[in-house]
């Protein structure tokens, strides 16, 4: 956007700007497989938007890493460190206290590769597509939503410890509804569940694991990713103990439609945000085949489960059991900052010209050099 | 035209919505009319940095405010055509005022004065019907938890919101369910008639002709008072944050949309006297409610005999009631149970948008 159009600041606006400091993070992860052809699917639907030429850019799946994370997230702390808005003589956000959340979410790695022999290099970055994400507190879905491009649900999200010491169970709940009759009033309908045994080593698991994310580390697919990624773009932080993340980088659309026509866009842009993991600690694996993992396959569920499971074309009204591969918890303290748009996509106007949209798609690596050596880019169309 | 990628997170309700047998509480207010020009003037009089080709001033005279509760029991879509789509129900407040908005000529005049209502905030306890008002319609609504129960008698009328929220700003406060308003009426209350309400207040004479005339408590569809009136146009300025500028919009704009009412039914008016609408001082709506309503003497207790229920969600502290209550002065109360059709007519300007 090539003019800058002021935004107005209110307490009922509900948008906290980041960026976000979260100490003390209780994170579970489980690792489950996904179809490439679905990652592929996504991302030519969400991400791969317009003509690849004048994009400049092409999403696919990291090829030697087909797994999709579901991660619930405890924060029992979130503060808002952006400076209050000097002309309204507001409290700064960071003295107003903290909120604490729950948010449960799918990450699912992606390669972003320039176009080109040159760009190949220096527009090419792994960033994490969240085809899924739920969050307990309203205002932060309203951010995600509205600011970082996060298709970010308000969900009752019950977290805590299972039957067992040291285990851990877990359950989304959901507005939706039951089946697709006209009339039919909307619920809160259990959407996922997740139980598992105590953590790794367990005297009450019932079959030694085939494969702890350790191992799973060890493997060929592991070594690939780890050594491929770091050689082709120095991405070696992105990953640490595994697939446990320090620096998520995501990516998403955000968009917003026309009031009166719904299925026109106002407004098309990719989204970056970095999700940083700080003193990562207390690291926990749990026997896979100790983990208990279903979707419920009911009707307006069904659309959010065909995004990254193989699940049928009609619901079935039943859970969907997912075989995981992997799980663990962890803590962290986690900080959510730099945001970027890499993408403006073009608008068509009545009676205007489109916008020109623009590109800022340099990896994080080279834009340091980028920035010495060039000028900036980011307006106008690379 | 630049297609809109649908996908689950973006499943909305799209308009326009039909509501059947919403039961609505309205609570008419005088609102300082600086407070209501100073909303106008930051949000659609401001140049951003072009200026809309409208100009918004209050009412001339008092000017009056409404502050309207509704339990919408079937609220769905009739996108394309189709009724029932998508259906949910909801319990909202909305805090909403009428305006004059002008159209500014080539000449810097203003004309063709129009009244158009103005929706400073909102809350609902749904939130699919949250995002959709918030990203569609542009309406600064937030959540919360809002119970709204009638008896046998008017009496029996308690209706109370509570927010996730801090009462006092501090490094190491912690959000919880914080009281936010309380609404009832006195033992004595009673229906009314709504010509000696307005004898008693002659003010309102010309605030009731103006809710007559966009059809609110009377219907704007088979009204029976002549013809159908478009009902209450609101215009809201719908925007969003940019992500790398916190302080720019990705998009700003003021959109046009209407409400109708019909098949009004259990229609009853109530003596502000006998009304009681009170916020609860927190920090975390100081802000809104210095806005809207100005300053007020506080008091330590409800003056409610009803005790407030906890609206906290499962597993989290019970909701804090324990802040000092500002009473809101009511010059009448109305209540009713309508049908009503939300309809979106126009973006009536988009800002920054240059050849």
């Amino acid at each position: 956007m090539s003019t800058r159009v002021p935004y107005v600041q209110s307490a009922a606006s509900q948008q906290v700007p980041p960026p976000y400091h979260f100490p003390g993070v209780t994170v579970n992860a489980f690792y489950l497989n996904v179809s490439m052809a679905k990652v592929q699917e996504y991302c030519d639907r969400y991400l791969n938007i317009g003509e690849e030429k004048t994009r400049g850019y092409v999403y696919r799946p990291v090829p030697f890493w087909p797994y999709a994370t579901v991660l619930f997230l405890d924060y029992p702390t979130m503060i808002s460190s952006a400076p209050a808005s000097a002309h309204l003589g507001e409290v700064a956000y960071s003295d107003r206290g903290a909120i604490s959340q729950t948010e449960v979410f799918v990450a699912i790695p992606v390669m972003r590769y320039g176009v080109g022999a040159a760009k190949l290099i220096t527009d090419t970055a792994v960033e994490w597509a969240l085809p899924f994400i739920v969050v307990g507190n309203p205002m932060s879905s309203v951010c995600g939503r509205e600011m970082l491009g996060l298709g970010k649900l308000l969900a009752d999200i019950e977290i805590g410890e299972g039957r067992y010491p040291d285990s851990f169970r877990g359950k989304i709940s959901l507005p939706g509804w039951p089946d697709s009759e006209t009339g039919t009033m909307q619920a809160q309908q259990e959407f996922m569940k997740v139980e598992t045994k105590p953590f790794l080593p367990t005297p009450t698991g019932t079959q030694p694991p085939r494969r702890t994310l350790a191992s799973l580390l060890e493997s060929p697919e592991a070594s690939k990713l780890l050594g491929g990624v770091a050689t082709a773009a120095n991405f070696i932080d992105t990953f640490s103990l595994g697939l446990i993340p320090t620096a998520m980088r995501t990516v998403g659309l955000k968009q917003y439609r026309d009031a009166a026509n719904p299925h026109r866009a106002v407004y098309q842009a990719l989204v970056t945000c970095r999700a940083q993991y700080l003193n990562v600690r207390d690291v926990r694996f749990y026997n896979e085949k100790d983990i208990d993992l279903t979707f419920n396959d009911l009707a307006s569920f069904h659309q959010i489960l065909e995004v990254f499971l193989d699940v049928g074309k009609e619901p079935t009204g039943k859970p969907f059991s997912v075989n995981t591969v992997a799980g663990c918890r962890f803590m962290a303290d986690i900080n959510f900052d730099t945001m970027r748009i890499i993408r403006e996509f073009p608008i068509d106007r009545d009676g205007l010209p489109p916008t020109t949209g623009s590109s800022d798609l340099v990896a994080r690596w080279y834009r340091p050099l980028r920035g010495f050596f060039g000028p900036r880019r980011g307006v106008g169309l690379p | 035209m630049t297609a809109f990628i649908e996908s689950f997170s973006t499943d909305q309700l799209l308009p326009p919505w039909q509501s059947l047998a919403a039961r609505t509480w309205l609570f008419v207010i005088a609102v300082d009319r600086g407070l209501i020009a100073q909303h106008l003037d930051t949000r659609f009089n401001a140049a951003a940095p072009d200026r809309a080709p409208f100009h918004y001033t209050p009412l001339p005279g008092k000017t009056y405010g409404l502050l309207c509760v509704t339990r919408h029991e079937s609220l769905s879509s009739t996108w394309e055509h189709r009724t029932g789509c998508d259906t949910v129900s909801h319990t909202e407040l909305v805090w909403t005022f009428p305006t004059l908005r002008y159209s500014v000529g080539a000449d810097n005049l203003l004309h063709d004065p129009h009244r158009v209502w103005i929706q400073p905030f909102a809350f609902t306890d749904n939130s699919y019907v949250m995002f959709s008002a918030r990203e569609i319609w542009g309406t600064e609504m937030g959540m919360a938890a809002l119970r709204m129960a009638e008896g046998a008698a008017p009496a029996d009328l308690a209706i109370d919101m509570a927010i996730e929220g801090m009462a006092k700003f501090d490094p190491h406060a912690q959000s919880q369910s914080i009281g936010c308003m309380r609404m009832g009426l006195r033992p004595t209350a009673a229906k009314a008639s709504l010509g000696q309400l307005l004898d008693e207040e002659s003010d309102l004479n010309t605030f009731v002709d103006i809710l007559l005339a966009d059809g609110i408590f009377t219907g704007s569809i088979d009204s029976g008072i002549g013809t159908d009136s478009a009902g209450m146009e609101i215009n809201t300025l719908r925007q969003f944050r940019d992500v790398f500028d916190m302080d720019s919009a990705a998009y700003r704009a003021i959109v046009s949309s209407t409400v109708q009412h019909s098949n009004i039914r259990d229609l009853a008016f109530f003596s502000g006297a006998n009304t009681v609408v009170e916020f609860l001082c927190s920090d975390s709506m100081e802000e809104t409610l210095h806005a809207t309503f100005g300053g007020g003497v506080h008091h330590p207790q409800s003056q409610l005999a009803v005790p407030p229920p906890s609206l906290n969600a499962k597993g989290t502290p019970p909701t804090n009631w324990d802040m000092e209550y500002l009473p809101i002065e009511v010059a009448l109360g109305i209540s009713y149970t309508a049908d009503a059709q939300f309809h979106i007519r126009t973006t009536l300007h988009t800002y920054g948008q240059t050849a």
